[in-house]
């Protein structure tokens, strides 16, 4: 059994001339919770809907559960949940009719599960789709998803448009009953993510700017203070280093590479005159602004 | 198929509304239509004039029942809630088509309830309705599904539907100008041109949602399919293989009757000097003496049996059919028939042509006796085909009867009524040239004069009905007031039509 739930070789894909994935490499790893991130048109919704073979990329290729995105069969399916941003629902069903709908296509579908995500998720069985808020909307997608203990849950922009309450629910959801699942999430909202994703991937211009473990990335950077009187940046500045900026005795920048010892140093041989300098943790919201910015900049 | 039925349950029950509209108009239609045949006067004439828009307010109803089914799971678009679940394509496009025969029921009944006011028995003609009905929501509402694959919602749906419409009124203000025919082979190719896109896009949208390309090729398709009755009849004929050698037939009176043959003088022009009509099971050998251009002369005498070479060269100028077997001809005026006939004789028509792909015969007497139900809405024109039946042995008639309900093709075309069930039970000849009916049937002769409604005509019943079973019928027959003989109306809209144009037709002794 592969160490990796979903991969991706190369993946390209394009609409018209407009490049949306540039030899896209992604692995997600078995029972992670892997957090897709990127600006807006990074490609994130594309290269799920690509996974789901919703959308055929144009180079490369992706594998899901082993299999070949394009070759994917009920059979892989009735292992996946998939829940995307603004899903259009059966508008005229009810909660209730709905999931019932779907009961009989799953084989392992578990009726004591749905009934615990439908008390913890609160969602009235009676209630029309079409009456219910786009988040209790995503809440009956979330739970018509999970009930049959999906292998691999795929979520595209989930949270987005939803309230911090619904959110916190949603997640508490999500992460209840996915103990045994692979989580592929992808989301611009990096505060949520940063609580409970084990692994993030940047996606920048259609291709993977970095993916690694969560615990790992957020030790890697560090927002760096500098005592120092200069009157200007030098210009051999490390290239772990980025977003350096002064202003009047202080010089900030954003160490890619955090190292105690070694950045340490490295502040020592290039700011010879510092008298002190602090290195400040940074929330994976930070870091990708920081990651962001520096690419545009550089752009 | 637990999967399929489990779908079509959910679409039924989601789309209730519709449904519900859409089996409400269907009473209301055959409501309406009960009324169109228990009045006279204005009450009929204010019922006959809604007649029409019912019909199409029905249409439209079934079309958005189906459209709202269909689109309930929309094809087009990445966000549907079902496209990555384990959920076959095959089974979708099942459970959608599944509910054409489901459709279809409510529709058979309709028409059995109206075919019941005519006074025909239901038992002898619920297999053929069922089968039209079949038909005509297959066809009617095939094209609403290929279309709805397409669309995202109703709005789109409707758009594309008028968009389409609109084009293909556009292509028909250019006038065909083809032979007549031609007409009826095209009308098939068209009919079945239609149904294999509409296949060929559902097929396409279902298995693959590539929803821009199918798109484009349904303008494409529509448009080639619009301008097929524009396509040059040399084409055609090169097409389906023909050869433009016509013949021309046709009756003149006196038809003489002797009790088990029938004897028509037949005319003909441009007649081959070999000729065969292939039509259902009976193969039929035209020889001649010569071969005329222009003259109509009276050519040799034809006899109609079962398959094999029944080819028979008597000069008597007469047809004659000895056949228990019931014989169709189309004898209400001058047609063409070519040398290779697929089209010209009436039960040739498009039988190999669409051969493999559901033998979509268009049959000239079913055409006809159509615009005879066309007479009973608007009294334009009444051009019914005349079905001999030959027999020696009651029995043997009434088995004829019997088996021609079962033969007569109906159900092949999607406008086919109830009343093409005639061509069963009643026997009509009857034209501008012939204005006399002649009937044959086990349907009390009033019955069928009040169904007609063919007031001022001579109505020759050429087979005495059995008192008993007459009157046995009338009192069973639900609308026992209804089927009493009309009194002659001079003022019916349909009257003058009928007022004889010619001499009267001997009737058969």
């Amino acid at each position: 059994m592969s160490n990796h739930v979903i991969t991706t070789t190369n993946l390209g894909m394009r609409y018209g001339r407009h490049t949306v994935l540039n030899g896209l490499n992604l692995e997600v790893p078995r029972g992670s919770v892997y957090a897709l991130v990127g600006s807006n048109g990074a490609g994130k919704t594309t290269t799920l809907q690509i996974l789901m073979n919703l959308l055929r990329g144009h180079t490369g290729a992706a594998t899901v559960l082993g299999v070949d995105s394009r070759h994917l069969t009920v059979k892989e399916y009735a292992r996946i949940g998939y829940v995307s941003e603004g899903q259009e629902m059966p508008d005229s069903m009810t909660v209730a009719e709905f999931l019932a709908f779907w009961r009989p296509f799953y084989p392992k579908w578990d009726p004591a599960r749905e009934q615990e995500l439908l008390q913890l998720l609160r969602l009235p069985l009676d209630r029309k789709l079409k009456h219910l808020s786009r988040g209790m909307r995503m809440k009956a997608a979330l739970i018509s998803s999970l009930s049959y203990r999906p292998e691999l849950i795929v979520l595209d922009e989930p949270f987005s448009g939803l309230d911090p309450l619904i959110r916190d629910e949603f997640i508490e959801g999500l992460l209840a009953h996915a103990d045994e699942s692979t989580i592929l999430i992808s989301s611009h909202d990096l505060a949520e993510i940063e609580s409970f994703s084990s692994h993030v991937g940047l996606l920048e211009d259609g291709h993977m700017a970095f993916s690694e473990e969560t615990t790992t990335l957020t030790n890697r950077f560090r927002e760096i203070e500098v005592r120092t009187e200069i009157a200007q940046l030098p210009s051999n500045l490390p290239k772990t280093w980025v977003r350096a900026e002064t202003t009047a005795a202080l010089v900030r920048f954003v160490e890619t590479q955090w190292h105690p010892e070694r950045t340490a140093s490295e502040i020592n041989e290039v700011f010879p005159t510092a008298t002190a300098f602090q290195a400040n943790a940074m929330p994976l919201r930070a870091i990708f602004v920081a990651l962001a910015k520096a690419a545009r900049k550089a752009a | 198929m637990r999967h399929i039925l489990h779908i079509v349950s959910k679409d039924l029950r989601q789309a209730w509304p519709y449904g519900a509209a859409a089996l409400a108009l269907l009473v209301v239609n055959t409501a309406n239509f009960a009324h169109v045949l228990a009045t006279r006067g204005t009450e009929q004439a204010a019922a006959l004039a809604i007649q029409l828009p019912l019909d199409w307010l029905l249409a439209i109803t079934w079309a958005l029942y189906y459209g709202v089914v269909l689109l309930g799971d929309t094809i087009p678009g990445t966000r549907q809630h079902w496209i990555s679940r384990p959920l076959r394509w095959q089974s979708l496009l099942a459970a959608k088509l599944l509910l054409l025969p489901l459709f279809a029921l409510p529709v058979a009944a309709a028409h059995l309830v109206q075919l019941s006011l005519r006074g025909f028995p239901l038992a002898d003609h619920a297999s053929p309705v069922i089968a039209n009905a079949l038909w005509l929501v297959f066809a009617g509402l095939l094209p609403v599904a290929a279309l709805a694959s397409l669309c995202r919602n109703l709005q789109q749906l409707a758009l594309w539907i008028l968009a389409l419409a609109a084009g293909i009124l556009a292509v028909q203000q250019w006038d065909p100008a083809l032979p007549t025919t031609l007409q009826g082979v095209v009308n098939d190719v068209t009919v079945a041109a239609v149904i294999l896109a509409c296949a060929a896009i559902l097929l396409w949208q279902y298995a693959t949602r590539r929803t821009a390309p199918a798109r484009i090729a349904t303008i494409a398709l529509a448009f080639v399919i619009a301008t097929l009755p524009h396509w040059p009849a040399a084409l055609w004929r090169t097409l389906i293989h023909t050869k433009d050698n016509p013949l021309t037939l046709a009756l003149s009176p006196p038809i003489e009757w002797d009790g088990d043959v029938l004897r028509v003088p037949l005319h003909a022009s441009h007649l081959a000097t070999k000729s065969k009509l292939r039509r259902n099971d009976w193969l039929v050998h035209i020889s001649t003496r010569e071969v005329a251009t222009t003259d109509v002369r009276t050519v040799d005498e034809y006899e109609f049996g079962q398959a094999g070479d029944l080819g028979l060269s008597t000069p008597s100028g007469f047809l004659t059919d000895h056949a228990a077997e019931p014989v169709n001809v189309d004898i209400t005026g001058e047609f063409t028939v070519l040398s290779e006939p697929r089209h010209a004789s009436v039960p040739t028509q498009g039988e190999r042509f669409l051969l493999g792909i559901g033998r979509c015969q268009g049959w000239v007497d079913k055409l006809q006796i159509i615009e005879c139900q066309s007479v009973l809405g608007a009294a334009n024109r009444l051009e019914i085909v005349p079905v001999w039946q030959i027999g020696v042995e009651p029995n043997a008639k009434t088995s004829s009867l019997a088996s021609s309900s079962e033969q007569a093709p109906l159900g092949l075309l999607p406008h086919l009524h109830p009343i093409a069930l005639l061509s069963g039970d009643v026997f009509v000849n009857w034209s501008a040239k012939y204005p006399e009916i002649h009937l044959r049937t086990r349907t009390p002769i009033a019955h069928i004069q009040r169904s007609l409604q063919l007031r001022g005509v001579k109505l020759v019943d050429l087979l005495p009905q059995p008192k008993p079973r007459e009157s046995q019928e009338n009192e069973s027959s639900p609308l026992g007031d209804v089927l009493k003989p009309p009194v002659p109306t001079p003022t019916s809209p349909i009257a003058d039509y009928f007022s004889p144009h010619s001499a009267p037709a001997k009737a058969p002794q």
